[in-house]
Parts: C-alpha cells; sequence; structure tokens
C-alpha cells in the first residue's frame, strides 16, 4: 500500500514519512504541487491514499485535489493543513477530500485518520480493532483469535461500530445502519450495547458510552 | 345711404371719371411664345392710350415672351367700375385716376411687391409697396407766342393773374381751362390748388372776369389752342400737350415757375390677381430701370426712376424747376377728394369765385 | 459622481428656474405695456383727427354738412402708412358720407357731451383701431348729435409696440445675463468651502489619522466634526491592533525562545534521559505555540470589521454534536468525559457554521486546560443557546469580564495563550449573541454560554454587530 503525502516542510514531511513506514505503508513524498498533480492526473497512479497539504509552492493543493478527482473519485485523500480555520475546510470537502486535520496534530490522531480512510475504500477486505476482527466476507466475528458468535442484532450492531471505529456514532445512525427499518428504541440499542461490553470485557477492545451523542469502539 | 345719394354718387363718379383718356374699349394682345417655360397669361388693364403703351408692352414681351399679354385700354372710370364688378379679371391697374386707385388700395384691394426694385422705388412715388406711381406728368399752362409777343413771357401763375388781371379785351373768351365740375382731373387739379394756395380762388376769379371757356378734357382744349380759338390754356396734361404741340411752334408749353402740379400714374396688382407671378414680373419691370427706360424714350409720359436722366424723366424736370413741382401727395389726403360733400362745397366755392367779378 | 447630481448644477436649477419664469413675466407685461402705449400715442391721432372732422360738420341745407379737411385724413397715416377710413353719421345711425361703413361703439358714454371712445374692430379682414366721437352741433338752436367715426390700420402702432418691446428686452436680457453671473459667483463663493474641505481631505497623508483642523461654515463644521469623530475612533482601534500586534509578537516569540533554549540546553547533555526530557518539553511547547499562532489568526480574522460572511439557517444540535465527535477523542485521551445535551427538537439559528464550531473547540479546549473531568455541551431553547459547562475550579465573578481581553491569562495558567475567550467573544458579537459566564451547575466549575438573539421568522435577525 502506497501513501502518496505532497508536503513542502522538510521536517513535517520526514517526520510523517518515518511514522507511516513503521505503520508499515509505502510512502512517497513530494514536496511541491506541480509534480504532485502530475502524478495523480494519470488514470494508472498506483496510490492507496493521498496527505495533502494544502499551501504549496508550484500549484496549490486545492488545484492538486481537483485534477485527481477528475478522474478519480475512489482514492481517498486526507487534507492536511496550518490554514487553521474550518472554513477551508469545507472547502476542502467540496471539492471531494475525504477527511481533513488542522495542524498542529497528533501523530495518533493522524494514524487513527489514515487507518479509517484505509479500512472504508477496502470493505471487501477483514475489518480489525484491536484483537477484534471481522471477515465482512462471512459476517464472522474473531476476538483474540476465538469466534465469537453473537445474535444478528449484536452483529449488525458490532459491524457498523467496526466500521466507524475510533469515532463516536450518533444513537440515530446505529439504529439506521444496524437496524434498519425495524423501530428501536434508544433504550433497546442501550440493552445491545451492554451485552456487547459483556462479551468484549477482558479484551483489549473497550465499547465506550460517548455522554448525550452515541457510542464508540476503538482499541486500548 | 339712401338710393337717392347712392344715384347722385353714381351719376358724380361717370362725370368726374370721364377723364382724357376717355376713348372706346380697345384692346392689345401678345401670344405667349410656344414651348417656353412657366407660359403663362397676364392681363393689364391700363387707362392709358395703345400709342403709348405700345413701346413698354413691346420691349416687356421681348424680354418676357413666355406671357400671353393682354392689355385692355378703359376709361378710368370703366377700369374703376370693372374692377369692383370683376375683382379677380386683371392682374395690373394703371390708371391716372389717383384717388381711386388710391381709394382701392387704402381699402385691401391691392397686394404688396416685395422685391429690390420695389424696395428702392422712392417713397414719395409710392405707397406702402401696393401702389406705385409710374409715371410724372406735370400740369403744364400753353401760351400763344402771339400773347407772349403782346404782353410778355408768362412763366408762371403769378404771371397768369396779372395777365388775366389787364382786363384786355383781346383775351375775353379765349382763355380755356378744365371745368372742375364735369372733368375728373380738373376737380382733382382744382382742390389740389386750392390747399396750395389761397391766391387760387383770385386766379378762379380773374377767369371768370376773363370769361375763360370751360372744357373737359386736354383733348378739348388743345383742339381750341391749335385751331387759335383760344390764346391760352390753364393746367393741360403735359404729356399730351407735348405730344399733340410738337408741330405747334407758335404755342408755347408753359411748366410754371412758381409752382407746378405733377400727376402720376398708378398702378397696383390686385388682391385676387389671378396670375400674380406675371403680374409681380411686370409691375417690378414697369418701375424697373428698363421699363422706365423705355417710358423715358418711346413716350411723353415721363420716368420717375431715380437714376434715369435726360429728357422725358423727372430727374430733368426737377433739375430745370427744382421745388416749384409738386407731384400730387400720394396719401390720405386723396380720399377726401372722394368725400361727396367735400365735392359739393369746392364745386360751389368754385363756380361762387368764378362768377363773382362777373356781375357787370 | 453623476452628472446630473452636483449640488453647483443642483442650486442653480432651483434659482435658475424661477429667475426665469420671473423673466418670462416681465417680457409678457412688457408686451403688454408697449402695447398700452403705443395704443396711447396713437389714440392721440384718432382724437385730433376725429375732432378736425366734428368741427367741420355744419348744419346746410336742413342736413349735416360736411367739408372734410384732407389734413384730418393726412393726421391719421403717419410714416407707416397706414390705411385710413372715416365716416360721419347722423342721429338715426345713416352714413352721411365716408369712404366706409364703420360700426359703431355701443358701449354708454360716459356723459352727454363730446366723448370718444376707442377700440380694436375688424373691417373686411383689416383689423383697425377705430375711434368714434360723439358730439352735437353747437349752433343756437339746433343740437343736432352725430357721430366722426375714425379708423386706421395697426401698423404704425404694432411698429411702435414692438421698438418700445425691444428696448425692454434688452434691458431685461441684461438684467437677466447680471443675475445669472451673479447667481454663478455667489454658488460658487458658497460651495467654496466645501472644495477647501475635500482639498484638505485630499492632500492628507493616507496614514495619518489626525483630525482635521479646518475654518468652515456651520453646516460643514457639523460635517468636519462627524469626519474627526470618526478619525478618533480610528485611532482608537489602530492603537488597539498595534497593541495587539505587539502582544502577539511577544507572546510568540517568549515560546520560540524556550524552545530554543530547551535545545541548546539538551545538545549540551549526554544522557539519552535528558534528552527524551527536553523532547517532550519540547513538544508540548511547540504544539503549545502552533495554536497560539492558530488562535492569532482567527482573532485577526473575527477583529475585521470588513469581514462580514453571509449566515446560513444552522442546527445548533447538530453542531453540538459535531464538536463532541471532532474533539472526544482528544479529551478522552485527556481523561476528560466530553458529552452533549440536546433537547428533542432541532434548535435553527441563522449563523456561520464554522465559527460556532471554532467557538466550541475553543471553550471545550479551555475546560480541558484548566482542569475540568467532565464537560458538557448543552443547547438551548429558549433563547437558542450553546453552552459549555465545565466541573473545572471556575472563574471569580470580579474577573469574568478580563477574561475576554486578549491574551489576558488567569490563575497560574502555564499552558493557555488567553486568546480562547477573546475568539468566542468576537464570536458572539458576528453572530449578535452575548456572551455570558457563570458558575456551571451545583455551583461550581464555570459555564459558558453563548445566547443568541429569538430568531422568530417575524423579526429575522439583522446585521447587528
Amino acid at each position: 500500500m502506497t501513501l502518496l503525502l505532497v508536503e513542502d516542510d522538510a521536517l513535517l514531511a520526514e517526520t510523517l514519512t518515518e511514522t507511516m513506514r513503521l505503520e508499515g505503508h509505502e510512502v512517497c513524498h513530494l514536496g511541491e504541487g506541480l509534480a504532485a498533480r502530475a502524478r495523480l492526473s494519470v488514470a494508472d497512479h498506483g496510490v492507496a491514499l493521498v496527505l495533502l497539504d494544502l499551501n504549496l509552492p508550484g500549484c496549490g493543493g486545492l488545484e492538486v485535489l481537483k485534477a485527481l478527482r477528475a478522474h478519480d473519485r475512489a482514492t481517498p485523500v486526507l487534507i492536511l493543513t496550518a490554514r487553521g480555520a474550518v472554513e477551508d475546510r469545507v472547502r476542502g470537502l467540496d471539492l471531494g477530500a475525504d477527511d481533513y486535520l488542522a495542524k498542529p496534530f497528533a501523530l495518533d490522531e493522524l494514524e487513527a485518520r489514515v487507518r479509517a480512510l484505509l479500512r472504508r475504500r477496502s470493505p471487501a477486505a477483514a475489518l480489525t480493532v484491536g484483537p477484534l476482527r471481522l471477515d465482512t466476507q462471512q459476517q464472522r466475528f474473531t476476538l483474540q483469535g476465538e469466534p465469537l458468535t453473537l445474535p444478528p442484532r449484536e452483529q449488525r450492531l458490532l459491524a457498523c461500530l467496526m466500521h466507524h471505529a475510533g469515532t463516536p456514532v450518533d444513537k440515530a445512525r446505529l439504529a439506521e445502519e444496524a437496524f434498519q427499518g425495524d423501530a428501536m428504541g434508544d433504550n433497546a440499542i442501550e440493552v445491545y450495547v451492554h451485552r456487547l461490553r459483556k462479551r468484549l470485557a477482558g479484551s483489549a477492545v473497550a465499547l465506550r458510552t460517548v455522554r448525550g451523542l452515541g457510542y464508540l469502539l476503538e482499541a486500548e | 345711404m339712401t338710393a337717392l345719394s347712392r344715384h347722385l354718387r353714381r351719376g358724380l363718379l361717370l362725370l368726374m371719371l370721364a377723364g382724357p383718356a376717355a376713348l372706346a374699349d380697345e384692346n392689345l394682345r401678345y401670344p405667349a411664345t410656344p414651348g417656353g417655360d412657366a407660359a403663362s397669361a397676364l392681363v393689364i388693364h391700363g387707362a392709358l392710350d395703345l400709342h403709348q403703351v405700345r413701346p413698354l408692352l413691346d420691349a416687356f414681351h421681348r424680354d418676357h415672351p413666355q406671357f400671353a399679354l393682354h392689355y385692355r385700354n378703359l376709361t378710368t372710370l370703366a377700369l374703376h367700375e370693372r374692377f369692383l364688378k370683376a375683382p379677380a379679371e386683371a392682374d395690373v391697374l394703371i390708371s391716372s385716376a389717383m384717388p381711386w386707385q388710391y381709394r382701392l388700395a387704402n381699402d385691401g384691394h391691392a397686394q404688396p411687391l416685395q422685391t429690390p426694385a420695389a424696395r428702392r422705388w422712392p417713397a414719395w412715388a409710392r405707397w406702402r409697396k401696393e401702389l406705385f406711381a409710374v409715371t410724372f406728368e406735370p400740369i403744364v399752362m400753353v401760351v400763344n407766342e402771339t400773347v407772349i409777343e403782346r404782353f410778355g413771357e408768362v412763366r408762371s401763375h403769378a404771371d397768369l393773374l396779372a395777365l388775366l388781371e389787364r382786363q384786355d379785351e383781346s383775351l375775353r373768351g379765349r382763355v380755356v381751362t378744365y371745368d372742375p365740375a364735369i372733368s375728373g382731373a380738373g376737380y382733382t387739379y382744382a382742390i389740389e390748388e386750392s390747399r396750395l394756395s389761397p391766391r387760387y380762388w383770385e386766379l378762379v376769379a380773374a377767369l371768370g372776369e376773363a370769361e375763360a371757356a370751360l372744357a373737359g378734357t386736354t383733348g378739348e382744349m388743345l383742339e381750341g389752342l391749335i385751331e387759335g380759338r383760344y390764346l391760352v390754356g390753364y393746367n393741360l396734361l403735359g404729356s399730351y400737350a407735348r405730344e399733340r404741340l410738337a408741330d405747334q411752334p407758335q404755342l408755347k408749353i408753359v411748366v410754371p415757375e412758381d409752382y407746378a402740379l405733377v400727376t402720376q400714374r398708378l398702378a397696383l396688382m390686385p388682391r385676387l390677381a389671378p396670375h400674380p407671378e406675371a403680374a409681380r414680373r411686370f409691375l417690378d419691370y414697369l418701375i424697373g430701370e428698363t421699363g422706365q427706360g423705355v417710358l423715358a424714350r418711346d413716350t411723353m409720359l415721363g420716368a420717375i426712376h431715380p437714376s434715369l436722366e435726360g429728357p422725358g424723366t423727372a430727374a430733368a424736370l426737377r433739375r430745370q424747376r427744382g421745388e416749384a413741382l409738386r407731384p400730387i401727395t400720394l396719401g390720405p389726403g386723396l380720399l377726401a377728394t372722394l368725400d361727396d360733400l367735400k365735392r359739393e362745397a369746392l364745386l360751389s366755392r368754385w363756380r361762387r369765385e368764378f362768377t363773382r367779378r362777373q356781375r357787370r | 459622481m453623476k452628472r446630473g447630481d452636483s449640488l453647483s448644477r443642483r442650486l442653480l436649477a432651483w434659482l435658475l428656474l424661477p429667475l426665469l419664469v420671473l423673466g418670462s413675466l416681465m417680457l409678457l407685461q412688457a408686451w403688454f405695456e408697449a402695447r398700452r402705449t403705443a395704443d396711447r400715442a396713437f389714440d392721440r391721432l384718432l382724437e385730433a383727427a376725429s375732432l378736425a372732422i366734428a368741427e367741420q360738420v355744419q348744419w346746410q341745407d336742413d342736413r349735416l354738412w360736411l367739408d372734410l379737411p384732407p389734413a384730418a385724413l393726412e393726421m391719421l397715416a403717419t410714416d407707416a402708412e397706414e390705411r385710413v377710413f372715416y365716416s360721419l353719421v347722423d342721429r338715426r345711425g345713416r352714413m352721411i358720407t365716408g369712404n366706409a361703413e364703420l360700426p359703431g361703439d355701443d358701449r354708454e358714454a360716459l356723459s352727454d357731451d363730446d366723448t370718444l371712445l376707442y377700440r380694436d374692430v375688424a373691417w373686411q379682414g383689416l383689423s383697425l383701431r377705430q375711434g368714434v366721437r360723439r358730439t352735437r352741433l353747437e349752433e343756437w338752436q339746433l343740437r343736432e348729435p352725430f357721430e366722426v367715426r375714425v379708423a386706421h390700420s395697426r401698423e404704425g402702432r404694432d411698429a411702435l409696440a414692438g421698438e418700445l418691446w425691444r428696448a425692454n428686452l434688452a434691458m431685461i436680457l441684461a438684467m437677466a445675463a447680471l443675475a445669472i453671473v451673479a447667481l454663478l459667483l455667489a454658488i460658487r463663493t458658497a460651495l467654496a468651502p466645501l472644495t477647501r474641505l475635500r482639498r484638505a481631505i485630499r492632500s492628507r497623508d493616507p496614514r495619518t489619522l489626525a483630525p482635521l483642523e479646518l475654518r468652515l461654515p456651520r453646516e460643514l463644521a457639523e460635517l468636519r466634526d462627524t469626519v474627526n469623530e470618526l478619525l478618533a475612533r480610528m485611532r482608537r482601534v489602530r492603537a488597539n491592533q498595534e497593541r495587539f500586534i505587539g502582544d502577539a509578537s511577544h507572546q510568540l516569540r517568549t515560546p520560540l525562545a524556550g524552545l530554543s533554549a530547551r535545545a541548546e540546553l539538551a545538545l549540551r547533555q549526554e544522557d539519552p534521559a535528558r534528552w527524551r526530557e527536553a523532547l517532550v518539553a519540547m513538544q508540548a511547547t511547540s504544539s503549545r505555540t502552533a495554536r497560539l499562532a492558530m488562535q492569532l489568526l482567527s482573532l485577526t480574522r473575527l477583529a475585521n470589521p470588513e469581514y462580514r460572511p453571509e449566515r446560513a439557517p444552522l442546527s445548533l444540535n447538530a453542531i453540538a454534536r459535531e464538536a463532541v465527535r471532532e474533539h472526544w477523542t482528544a479529551c478522552h485521551r485527556a481523561g476528560v468525559d466530553l458529552g452533549v445535551a440536546t433537547p428533542s427538537a432541532d434548535v435553527e439559528i441563522p449563523g456561520i457554521d464554522w465559527q460556532l464550531a471554532e467557538a466550541l473547540g475553543n471553550l471545550i479546549d479551555n475546560a480541558r486546560r484548566y482542569g475540568a473531568r467532565h464537560v458538557t455541551i448543552r443547547v438551548g431553547e429558549q433563547p437558542p443557546s450553546l453552552a459549555v459547562e465545565d466541573d473545572g475550579p471556575g472563574i471569580p465573578a470580579a474577573r469574568r469580564t478580563l477574561m475576554l481581553r486578549p491574551f489576558h491569562r488567569d490563575r497560574d495558567d502555564l499552558e493557555g495563550s488567553g486568546l480562547g475567550l477573546a475568539i468566542v467573544d468576537g464570536i458572539a458579537r458576528t453572530h449578535g449573541a452575548r456572551l455570558t459566564l457563570s458558575e456551571g451547575p451545583d455551583d461550581h466549575g464555570l459555564r459558558v454560554a453563548l445566547s443568541f438573539p429569538d430568531a422568530s421568522p417575524m423579526n429575522p435577525p439583522g446585521d447587528a454587530p
């Protein structure tokens, strides 16, 4: 899996390249906008994910994004910028970026976002959250290598949480994605969450409550 | 106005208009040159004998052959009456009856002529731009040489008065003048003379004392003078006298030195003239240098145009007589001449003066 | 400047218009006056002529008799060569003599004696001025009344009237020209101070904000004072900005100096444990500095009075939830429990989503930094509000307003920049919202709330500051 890092600041680029390599990704670094645009303008660019700075020499990051999105809507793009304002994020997302991270950011935050984007890109592959694993083809869960058998509703709930692992998921969204059509009250969801927590107890996977919002699944 | 007074006026008119040109209806016609552009008719009514007007019309037609010219010679009375009856018949009216012509213009029957020639025309010889005096004819005395031989020169009214007051038998009944009661011209002159000088009435009385003969026309007086019946003629129309007496050396024409009336023929274009353009051209010609030149050269009528010199022109006559010349004023005073009561008043005075010293 | 909209043009138009009307009226009046004068002058001729004629009227042969004096008629004709008409009419209205049957005059005479009436008549298409003299014979026995009517055409009168009018016209035009010149000069003089003011403003150094010192008439002095007030406000704003920039550069320089010094110190040492210690400290300082720079940027943008972004209808619930999603992980890692409390019905206000997100981010950040363990974002319905409550130490009421000033830091604040609340305050003002600091629930901690103006459809929020 090759990640393309487009970033002109040498120190930051070096740090990020190192971080991603340690995560097990191959990283190609370009320090300038025109080269990045040239690279991404061809159909066969071979890039799994783009980490894109907006303020670039040569040509702006938004233009690089436009050039990519002109022919390729699938490859995920994570925007990194020092501009800070949420205003720019809107423009970036409007142009087809998948996520946004304002500088300065914590490295583990970046790692989590990259993981999430890559996971979303390959739904066919198996999902893993720490020791928890889901074979999406067969809808089979394993926890620490042990098969985990669940009733259908808990299966769907856990699959949904695994898809969004690392980010809080609204109760409303859970109700919609995990129990499509079934009239489920908030209390019912709490019941299933409670049961899941029991099953996951003792493992390195935590199902946390986000007050007033919903739940979040993460590896500890 | 009662029928009676209307009848009276009519009768008076008849009498007064019986001027010197009281001849039969005569015509002169000139055809238009065929093919000439802007061909038009031109009708002129005039109280001018054919032989006097012919040179003028010949010259005009030579210069303007596109007009089919018709000149109708009428008496001053006929001309006036005919106009009142048919105001749209003639394009130009020329008449020596000055008060009548003036009255037509005053009543708005004439249309103005707006040409450079009209603007240059002397103010005393026109009224507005409507009425133009085109001739200059002094009123003269004619004296037989025998009278001069016997009594000396008669050069002025004063000389004539002195001559008459000699009460010489040889002159009794042998002086002739107009009868103002039957001649319009004579009446006009009487009015003018009575306004010029109060001594006129002495002259009338002297004429009466000399038992002067009274005639209706200049022609009549000239005839008597040529025949020798009269020795002195008073108040004759100069143009006729010069024409008729050219071969009578014994008769001397005298333009009085103290004052000499000058009569003028007045031309106007009726407002309803059927061919106004032609009328303008003719009238402009008549008061132009060319037309006036013809009058000076080929007629005895006398030309007024100020740039003309030499015999037959007003300028020549003025140089000879200077301030003594009294052209009849073209003004509203002429209207008084036409007033019936005025006429009656003047004639009765005239008759009274004429007979004052005849009682013997 | 639009051509039609000039002050001097306006003045000129409003002064010239009445002047023109007045001038026209004067010309009209002058025309009537000239006609009257000409008529008066020429009517004397009618009077003299009719008298001259009347004097010649006698009784003779049992009827009226007239020896018409030609001079009487000649009197009526001047150089203009008027047409002349007369008639003598007896008591029964019959014409005795004359050259025209002139119409009589029906007006009542003022007296039975000799009277003369003038009027304009039309006779056979000619327009004439007529005088009718009513009189009677003055003989011993006989006092026969009769009328002398004289008339002449108007050429002479019209010529005289025209001449008189033209003389007046020249005078009126000269007066009008003088008036216009005076007007132009007056307008120019009156507007001269305006030109001076314009020159004074134009010739100023664009950087100077000193007040305008210029003697001006009262109306313009007010304008000058208003401009000076504006300049004074701008001076205050600029002083504020200068102080802010000074503070900002100081704030940025200090941590950078610390970073540099710490790195230098670490490089002198050989113990990897010390290095690690230095790196941890430097990491904390650098992230704080980066955050500071970002906040400065936000504050600068919020402080720009020209910056007025469009407001769109927003769901406060969605904004609160999004903020939790955004910051939950960071809070959780710091051991802070972040939650949200939303009403069941959605609350909508017109606003700018990214600004509100930033405000919440700052408030959450503050709470976390100042030692809160529980942070709750609460959405209120009446009035619409966004509040961040924490269970931290709180701020004493007396010092709350101070907290809104940029770079003001309270307590033993080692981490904060002192900009967070200033930014929130700026955002609140952009939204016309009220920012309140109070105790949190159970009378401890801090509650920071943005209360928005009630956005009922009848009363849409304007661009209130």
